[in-house]
């Protein structure tokens, strides 16, 4: 065996420099493998946190599009914050056109929940385990009428004009923003916001049935 | 017999090339959590921009059902033939995803447009019209995995969207 072969196969233990390197190339892995884990915690706290609230505000927006589609007739009026509250009027499921019922809805921005009449929906939104500097908020709950919000819709304002007012006032357009905040904390250097808007159109086509004028007697 | 003492004899610890081959196999594991990670999330980011194209179409479905049902023209309006025509030359573009808000570089644009109006006639009476078949169209870029929106990559996507609407009077 060469005299270098011997040195190397040489294990009588770990000499100084053996043991601070191999300390200091332990505690970079230990460190570069906490910050990957808390990153994929992050990440992966992030997804979930969007697609819980993307799925809460799609249903909203869903309930409120069936009632008001379905409505003889819809009232906005204006709410807490940057809110409506709506009040939509629609025909009594056992009696029908003998009689009607109005449901009110409105958003709560304190505590972040929906209200269609007495009742809340979306009973587990926003969820009771939120960490330390996590938040929903509601940033914007309107229905306006056809061609009023005019962000990106260059076409519906050029189009305006040539709509009858029947047809402007049964559609609707329904607006929910909705904004999801990770605060800076001791865990997160820095903080993190999403924001995301839930739109739809709707025609109220029973305003403009015949049905609707033996119902709430107006046209 | 004294080749096999050799590697059995370790005394319980690492050394050196053990630690450093310890570290590259987690390291090429953590790789690959993470492009696993990467690749599930813009799944899901497709999967959330396919729900808003239809929540589009659906809006711009329903202003047609509108149209058609109280405000249709009639058929001595010249407006007629082009309402009927549709638009699927001279579509529109929407906004279908924000992604990075900082930027507008980055922002999945969608084109919509309601194809020719097909009125569904009556069997017994082909003279009546039943209800318009109105066909909503609307078309995005889906973004490679690298993230950049290419305008000549081929994986665009396309929903059409089906719905019918009769007129007031009918």
């Amino acid at each position: 065996m060469s005299r270098w072969r011997s040195r190397l196969a040489q294990d009588d233990g770990w000499n100084i420099i053996e043991a601070v390197l191999t300390i200091v190339l332990g505690a970079i892995m230990a460190l570069g493998l906490a910050i990957t884990l808390l990153a994929f915690k992050e990440q992966i706290d992030r997804s979930w946190a969007v697609r819980l609230m993307d799925q809460t505000a799609n249903n909203i927006v869903e309930q409120l599009t069936h009632d008001i589609r379905n409505a003889v007739d819809v009232t906005v009026r204006g709410g807490t914050g940057n809110t409506s509250r709506i009040e939509c009027k629609i025909l009594d499921p056992l009696r029908k056109s003998d009689a009607q019922q109005t449901v009110l809805w409105r958003a709560d921005t304190r505590q972040t929940r929906f209200w269609r009449g007495n009742k809340v929906l979306e009973r587990d939104f926003p969820p009771t385990n939120l960490g330390f500097g996590e938040s929903y908020q509601i940033v914007r709950f309107t229905v306006s009428t056809f061609g009023a919000n005019k962000d990106n819709e260059t076409w519906a304002r050029v189009d305006m004009p040539g709509r009858s007012d029947a047809f402007v006032d049964a559609m609707f357009d329904i607006n929910l923003t909705m904004r999801y905040t990770r605060s800076k904390n001791m865990a997160r250097t820095y903080g993190w916001t999403f924001e995301k808007e839930y739109t739809n159109r709707v025609y109220a086509r029973n305003m403009n049935l015949i049905i609707k004028k033996g119902v709430t007697g107006s046209e | 017999m004294h080749t096999k003492k050799r590697w059995c004899n370790d005394d319980g610890s690492l050394d050196l090339i053990q630690l450093v081959i310890g570290m590259l196999i987690v390291a090429i594991a953590a790789v690959g959590s993470y492009q696993a990670l990467f690749f599930g999330t813009t799944q899901l980011d497709a999967e959330m921009r396919y729900r808003k194209a239809i929540s589009l179409a659906r809006s711009y479905a329903e202003y047609w059902q509108g149209r058609v049902h109280i405000d249709f023209p009639q058929f001595d309006d010249p407006r007629r033939p082009q309402v009927i025509a549709g638009n699927l030359t001279n579509r529109i573009e929407v906004i279908l995803d924000k992604r990075d808000p900082s930027t507008t570089e980055d922002d999945i644009w969608a084109t919509i447009a309601y194809d020719r109006l097909i009125p569904v006639l009556r069997e017994s009476n082909q003279a009546e019209i039943l209800y318009w078949r109105i066909k909503v169209v609307i078309r995005w870029d889906e973004p490679t995995l690298q993230g950049d929106v290419g305008r000549f990559s081929n994986s665009w996507r396309e929903i059409d969207f089906v719905a019918g609407m009769a007129h007031a009077s009918a």
